[in-house]
């Protein structure tokens, strides 16, 4: 069995009409459904808008408007943060869009910068090249390209680092200890691999 | 003990792998499928500007294994000695 990608991803939104000029206007995403509906199974849930804006190839990213709520307090300056994972715990979950060419991503960070969307520079990992900002929620977004398919030497590798940390981190478990540098990773995985030669 | 440093063979470690090459205290090889493994008996030092690396990859430079103790790893130097 397969999964054919992504259909939605969905986040609340405490700020309609700016969420729906950011994601519509600024980004140029089109709005292709909303439903509005009383709110229904747990008796704590609001009525509530639910909107998709299409991300492209059939994907769509989604909000929740709870009608009469109120943003957690973290949430209120977050939209005021700089592009950079300062918080880390937050701002892990985020939504990256896949663009083709780094001529496109020049372009989305220069159509940002036109409307004033504070980006982050490009940023190149291992196999992507990304550009940061921030949605009007303070959201964590992404757009990157691909500097390389993935192949068989990333799943082997991938394996044999989790395999190397979660040991580890048994190991500390029962000893009440705590792993926390990833150079012990490293050492770890060493071990395994040289076990392989 | 031996430094051993395994790279994934991978395009953007290849700049490491081609940099240990230079040095002659290090041993280059291939034993296994995905990785290439540098081999130092001494210690071990790199910079980033040499490896032409971005931050980001630079400092997952060791992700592929090391055996060795890592000295210094700031933005710009890395020193690995030999393990204790």
């Amino acid at each position: 069995m397969r999964l054919a990608g992504v259909d939605h991803t969905a986040r609340p939104t405490w700020k309609l009409k700016e969420t729906v000029e950011f994601y519509r206007d600024i980004l140029g995403l089109p709005l292709v459904h909303t439903i509005s509906a009383r709110g229904w199974g747990p008796a704590s849930h609001p009525d509530f808008l639910h909107f998709f804006f299409d991300s492209g190839k059939g994907s769509t990213i989604a909000f929740f408007y709870y009608l009469g709520s109120d943003a957690p307090e973290g949430l209120k300056d977050r939209r005021y943060a700089r592009p950079a994972p300062d918080d880390h715990v937050f701002d892990a979950t985020h939504t990256a869009w896949l663009v083709d060419t780094a001529e496109e991503l020049r372009a989305w960070k220069e159509r940002l910068a036109a409307a004033e969307v504070e980006v982050s520079v490009e940023t190149t990992h291992e196999v992507i090249e990304s550009i940061y900002f921030r949605d009007p929620n303070g959201y964590f977004i992404e757009i990157t390209r691909k500097l390389r398919p993935l192949n068989r030497i990333d799943e082997v590798d991938a394996a044999a680092t989790l395999q190397a940390a979660i040991e580890l981190e048994e190991e500390a478990s029962n000893a009440h200890v705590r792993i926390t540098t990833i150079d012990m990773v490293w050492n770890r995985k060493a071990r395994l691999l040289e076990a392989r030669l | 003990m031996t430094i051993r440093v395994f790279v994934p063979a991978v395009p953007e470690f290849a700049a490491l792998v081609q940099a240990a090459s230079r040095k002659p205290s290090c041993k280059v090889s291939a034993p296994l499928p995905e990785y290439q493994v540098i081999e130092s008996s001494e210690p071990l030092e790199f910079w980033r500007k040499e490896l032409g690396l971005k931050p980001a990859v630079w400092y997952g430079l060791f992700t592929g294994g090391l055996t060795g103790r890592i000295e210094i790893f700031d933005r710009e130097r890395v020193r690995i000695v030999p393990a204790d």
